[in-house]
């Protein structure tokens, strides 16, 4: 099971939700430069990290991460406003 | 006026990981002189050319200590032995599995490092090189994890 490919989609709901890399990650508790690894797939989250990112969204862990590819999110996902 | 600013941003861009192998290699380098300086001048007679080159020696190693400092101060400790347990509080999980990743290679490194140097200090009876190498061993153990960490991806 070593070296499974996953994908996400979080720079795209995160761009949705108008929040920067910075306010994203304050959120979470993380450094900014992690959340550009994890959206690049560079770097992938721990459990406790991708449920905290969700529960930013109001999705479910697997709306943001999974080991498939993602299609389009057109129609998928409702526009929602600017997280406060 | 884009290509410009392309060329501007691929800079800032890659400067930051420029900067630590810089110095990274301004280590080693003031090492390796260190080293050899000091071994030239154990089979020099005792002269003018022996102060010299013993003393370009030790400026090399002090550079050397020097750029460890510099080094360790740009990470901001992260890749510190002696401040680790300080700044762990400050990093998330992704920046504690690269350090943990950069400390194991670190470890691998000073273990083949100091069996061979201590082969070769067994052999040696010059009294002078065996203090430059113990500063040499010095300068690594500090240095050495935020060396790797210079050519490592993901380390900043």
């Amino acid at each position: 099971m070593c070296c499974v490919m996953i994908y996400n989609r979080l720079a795209t709901l995160r761009t949705m939700h108008g929040l920067s890399r910075q306010e994203l990650a304050d959120k979470v508790g993380v450094n900014y430069q992690t959340i550009g690894f994890i959206e690049r797939g560079d770097y992938s989250p721990s459990l406790e990290l991708g449920f905290a990112i969700a529960s930013v969204f109001h999705v479910r862990i697997d709306d943001i991460f999974s080991t498939n590819v993602f299609q389009p999110m057109l129609g998928e996902v409702k526009h929602e406003p600017k997280i406060k | 006026m884009n290509r410009k600013l392309n060329r501007t941003d691929a800079f800032q861009k890659h400067r930051e990981f420029l900067i630590p192998k810089i110095v990274s290699l301004f280590i080693i380098a003031g090492l390796v002189v260190a080293l050899t300086a000091t071994q030239q001048a154990s089979g020099m007679p005792s002269g003018i050319d022996k102060i010299y080159t013993e003393t370009a020696a030790n400026w090399a190693l002090l550079v050397s200590g020097a750029s460890a400092l510099i080094l360790g101060g740009y990470y901001g400790g992260k890749y510190s032995i002696l401040w680790a347990k300080a700044v762990e509080i400050r990093l998330d999980e992704r920046e504690k599995s690269v350090r943990n990743r950069v400390f194991l290679r670190a470890y691998r490194w000073m273990v083949a490092l100091m069996f061979f140097g201590l082969l070769g200090l067994m052999q040696s009876t010059n009294g002078h090189m065996q203090t430059v190498s113990g500063w040499v061993f010095l300068v690594l153990a500090i240095s050495l994890p935020s060396i790797i960490a210079s050519w490592t991806r993901a380390s900043r």
